[in-house]
């Protein structure tokens, strides 16, 4: 299969994914790109310039906001992100439409298939 | 490619305002960093994010940016392609037309004419075309010329479009010039004859070889 269908297909729900990361605390860059590759089983191992774009997107956006860390001892200094009132409500607006997303599409492909 | 030359790279491919290069590529570097300490190397840091091209390539391509500034700046350039494209080829066009265009220089101003030959050749043309020998004119005259020399065609033309003439009575003026046009050169002369009644201007023209390749009058 030409890997473009796959990244086509899966390049809907990074946003989804990215915002649910950040649900459960701040984090940075690194950070979700780890996470997202050890909770997905390599599914999801994004590159950061998959990632950035969408952190970008959502902090102009308003649904998160990044702030750079104080560097402490011989940490360097990082940029965290953060859920914002309006990440959360778009968060559930999204897990929503998912479902349902999820929903019809078996409704199309045929249940029994699965 | 050391982490230096690697974020100065990335930084030149980037279309974005300066502001928001330095951000990203100040996260970018803090997550090698983070990467590096994590126990990655620096080869497989490499191998995920890909050249400095592709990696900007992918952020160019993905981020709306936001960046007025370099939206901005990508419209100025597709207008500067653009009328950089319009002027090219109005200038293209312009030397081909200038080259297409009839150029016309004094008679004698390539070698290819004798002045006399082609005056002597053009007052011939006229004394066989008033005696109404036709015969002879075709025999001087290119191929595609030689239906049109005709009495039913030339003479009939004359006659309606200037009417009698009357008796020849002298060559009253000649002006001559050479004509390139594309390829070709043509000896083009004026030939001014006095009639009776009126005097005709003809206008002929002699290929290369001499041969009448136009023939009008007025």
């Amino acid at each position: 299969m030409n890997p473009k269908y796959e990244r086509q297909l899966k390049k809907g729900v990074l946003e989804l994914l990215v915002l649910r990361l950040l649900r459960e605390e701040e984090k940075y860059g690194y950070q979700l790109l780890s996470e997202l590759r050890g909770r997905s089983g390599g599914m999801f191992a994004m590159k950061e310039g998959t990632l950035y774009p969408i952190l970008y997107r959502l902090e102009e956006d308003g649904l998160v906001t990044g702030r750079w860390s104080e560097p402490k001892g011989k940490e360097i200094s990082r940029k965290y992100y953060a859920l914002t009132r309006q990440g959360e409500e778009t968060l559930e607006e999204l897990q929503e439409l998912w479902a349902a997303f999820e929903e019809q599409v078996w409704e199309i492909l045929g249940r029994e298939s699965k | 490619m050391n982490q230096e030359l690697y974020f100065r790279k990335l930084g030149k491919e980037l279309h974005c305002g300066k502001k928001k290069k330095a951000e990203v590529l100040e996260e970018l570097r803090a997550d090698v960093g983070e990467a590096l300490s994590q126990g990655e190397t620096w080869e497989q840091i490499l191998e995920r994010m890909g050249s400095p091209k592709e990696l900007a390539g992918e952020l160019n391509e993905n981020m709306g940016f936001g960046g007025k500034a370099s939206g901005g700046l990508k419209v100025w350039k597709v207008v500067l392609i653009v009328a950089g494209t319009i002027l090219l080829l109005l200038l293209l066009a312009g030397f081909f037309l200038y080259r297409s265009l009839p150029k016309s220089y004094e008679i004698g101003t390539t070698g290819l004419f004798d002045p006399e030959e082609v005056q002597a050749s053009a007052q011939e043309i006229v004394t066989l075309f008033d005696s109404g020998d036709y015969e002879a004119l075709k025999e001087k005259a290119i191929d595609e010329m030689k239906p049109m020399l005709t009495e039913e065609e030339l003479g009939k033309a004359r006659l309606e479009s200037l009417g009698e003439l009357g008796e020849f009575q002298k060559f009253s003026g000649y002006i001559a010039a050479e004509v390139k046009q594309g390829k070709d050169t043509f000896a083009v002369t004026e030939v001014t004859v006095l009639y009776q009644e009126r005097s005709v201007i003809y206008r002929i023209s002699f290929d290369e070889e001499m041969r009448l390749a136009g023939l009008y009058m007025r």
